[in-house]
């Protein structure tokens, strides 16, 4: 707990699935970043780690319950189901005091330390969200970083956001953002397009990250389905164009028939009788279809958006950046380099 | 003041407010009831509220161990100390008279707090946190509290709950979730004197007076909080569900109630269970609607 709010207070989410193997160094990791800050310049604090046990596959929900009475800034909280890495890590945040919240994986790619780059990309240009980039290749192998590219840059094309390949686990948001976008958590739930819906104050910060898995978390069937619950929760812009193409066609249909009239009247070039008429007919009235159902489809995503409650506004306060801004010992650490990870236990 | 007699063990509870309420409820559905007994209260007239408690000695008898309850209060976080003042005298009296019947019999004394009052401002709450109170409330309820800690001969009991919400009763003030069910239930706008980002630790009344009933609880400070901050805007959506309707609300920011006050899970006692939000918020609606 810290009672000092002239300090930026932090909170990391940490949804656990099996990550066994890894999170006593991570916990370690957290409570050596905790006592750094404690005792430096920098105006910030580690507040709490939420640790979201998203229904493990091994021992990870028994090791945490070990720690937890070791280190007085852990929560541990259970979900009752498996709700996937977007929905533990809102859950997470729901659970957060923090004026900042970083999410990072189990796994040990994400390295808690890093956080102050984070916040030096986001908090001197009152950013909302701070994406990490990594610096080189994140996995070992050369395939896994390029379908990874490629498919976020397609999926980026497609609903018209180019922020989309941006998008990383290993996120810094907001404290009030995070809440609100944890708070948003319904069906086909996708963290990223949540907190899009409330800011457009996203930036990132590059540095190296490596996973140390040999194998990837994520299955060829797991990874498409991640996609294409990232399409399904932006209301992609192609749909507003099918109204307008629907349109195009119907008169296109109408030009098309005029012609045929006339070239059956005036020059009689049509030899086989009625095909035209009805190859008009039919194209006309799919092209209508497709403008009515346009329409259907677009009403329709209003109304799913005011379902799955995205907000008119959002109101933030960013008063606590100029803290940041102001504290002479950023200028001074604002490399991190008071946090090296030289003396830091993995 | 409401009064229970259980053979060996006899049970004071002054003010039957919002706490004291649902203290009363639970108190009623233990078993080996006796007799109850409910009696006015004078507050602000410490001759008359003296003898009253004077009498509810003579209804107590001399057998069997007595647990007072101070749920008693009408201060809030916009009183003043001059608001206060009287109810620390009633405090200081009753304490006085429980110290007196402790003389004859074995007296519990438990009272209640307030964990907002006591860590505005202050947020992830733990064990070693040092209270920091910010306005007259919270100071009137740490000096109830060290009052309580200086007395002689009870066995001292202290519950810090932290934002409390349930069924209004009589004339005790409306809470912040009862005005915004009722006003969305009349179509009216509620207005909320804080930033919509303020985050806050929710706990029912009915398991806060659940957890007092108990006779199983150890002399000590016990925090009675969810451990699960909650920011204004995801309350205001849990209405929402609960009505299945829109809750129109203005905020009005003002410095005042902009402070976190949040507490870390660990707090909670071992035996405390409180019931998530989402379903005290159902049944409140429930309630509110039944009238």
């Amino acid at each position: 707990m810290s009672t000092n709010e002239r300090a930026v207070q932090l909170s990391f989410v940490v949804p656990v699935y099996q990550g066994e193997k890894y999170l006593q160094g991570l916990v370690e990791r957290l409570e050596a970043l905790r006592v750094q800050l404690e005792g430096g310049a920098l105006p910030i604090r580690l507040l709490e780690a939420i640790f979201v046990c998203d229904e493990p596959v091994d021992g990870s929900a028994a090791l945490l319950t070990k720690l937890t009475p070791q280190y007085s800034w852990m929560t541990v909280i259970h979900l009752a189901r498996n709700s996937g890495q977007h929905g533990a890590t809102a859950a997470g945040m729901l659970h957060t005091s923090g004026d900042w919240v970083i999410s990072i994986d189990e796994d040990g790619q994400h390295d808690p330390m890093k956080v102050i780059e984070l916040l030096d990309a986001a908090l001197p240009t009152s950013r909302d969200v701070c994406y990490a980039q990594p610096g080189a290749s994140v996995h070992a192998r050369w395939w896994r970083n390029a379908s990874s590219r490629s498919a976020k840059r397609f999926v980026a094309w497609i609903v018209g956001d180019p922020v989309v390949p941006l998008f990383n686990s290993f996120r810094l948001v907001r404290g009030e953002i995070a809440r609100a976008a944890g708070a948003l958590a319904g069906h086909e739930f996708y963290l990223d397009v949540a907190l899009r819906w409330l800011t457009n104050r996203v930036t990132t910060a590059r540095f190296e990250m490596q996973d140390p898995r040999d194998v990837s978390g994520y299955s060829f069937r797991s990874l498409l389905s991640h996609f294409r619950r990232l399409i399904m929760a932006y209301h992609p812009p192609i749909l507003r164009w099918l109204p307008v193409l629907g349109f195009v066609g119907a008169i296109m249909c109408v030009v098309a028939g005029v012609v045929a009239v006339a070239a059956r009247l005036i020059y009689d070039t049509i030899h086989v009788e009625g095909w035209t008429s009805l190859f008009v007919m039919v194209s006309f009235s799919t092209a209508l279809m497709v403008s009515l159902f346009g329409l259907v489809l677009e009403r329709l995503t209003g109304t799913l958006s005011r379902a799955q409650g995205r907000p008119a506004f959002m109101i933030v306060d960013r008063s606590k950046d100029a803290l940041w801004r102001r504290s002479p010992s950023v200028e001074a650490n604002v490399n991190a380099s008071a946090l090296t990870n030289a003396h830091v236990p993995r | 003041m409401y009064l229970v007699d259980r053979g060996a063990v006899k049970d004071v509870v002054l003010g039957v407010g919002l706490v004291g309420g649902a203290l009363v409820t639970a108190l009623n559905r233990k078993p080996n009831r006796v007799r109850t007994h409910s009696a006015p209260t004078s507050w602000g007239n410490e001759v008359a509220f003296a003898a009253e408690l004077e009498s509810a000695r003579t209804w107590l008898g001399a057998e069997g161990a007595v647990r007072v309850f101070w749920c008693a209060g009408r201060g809030g976080f916009a009183s003043t100390d001059a608001d206060l003042a009287k109810e620390l005298q009633s405090f200081r009296t009753v304490l006085a008279w429980s110290e007196r019947l402790a003389t004859e019999r074995r007296v519990e004394f438990h009272l209640t707090s307030s964990a907002g009052g006591l860590h505005e401002g202050q947020r992830r709450v733990d064990s070693p946190t040092p209270a920091a109170t910010m306005r007259p409330y919270g100071r009137l309820k740490l000096q109830q509290e060290q009052l309580l800690e200086q007395s002689h001969g009870l066995a001292r009991f202290i519950y810090r709950p932290s934002s409390v919400y349930g069924v209004p009763r009589g004339k005790v003030r409306l809470g912040m979730i009862p005005t915004l069910i009722r006003n969305a239930l009349a179509r009216r706008p509620s207005t909320i004197s804080a930033h919509p980002s303020t985050l806050r630790d929710y706990v029912s009344a009915q398991d806060i007076g659940a957890f007092m009933a108990s006779e199983s609880n150890q002399p000590g400070v016990h925090y009675l909080v969810m451990g699960r901050p909650m920011a204004l805007t995801s309350l205001i959506a849990t209405v929402e569900r609960a009505l299945q309707r829109q809750v129109a609300v203005v905020f009005t920011t003002t410095k005042l109630n902009d402070q976190h006050i949040t507490f870390s899970p660990a707090l909670r006692p071992v035996d405390w269970n409180p019931n998530s939000l989402d379903s005290q918020v159902a049944l409140l609606v429930a309630a509110i609607l039944k009238g």
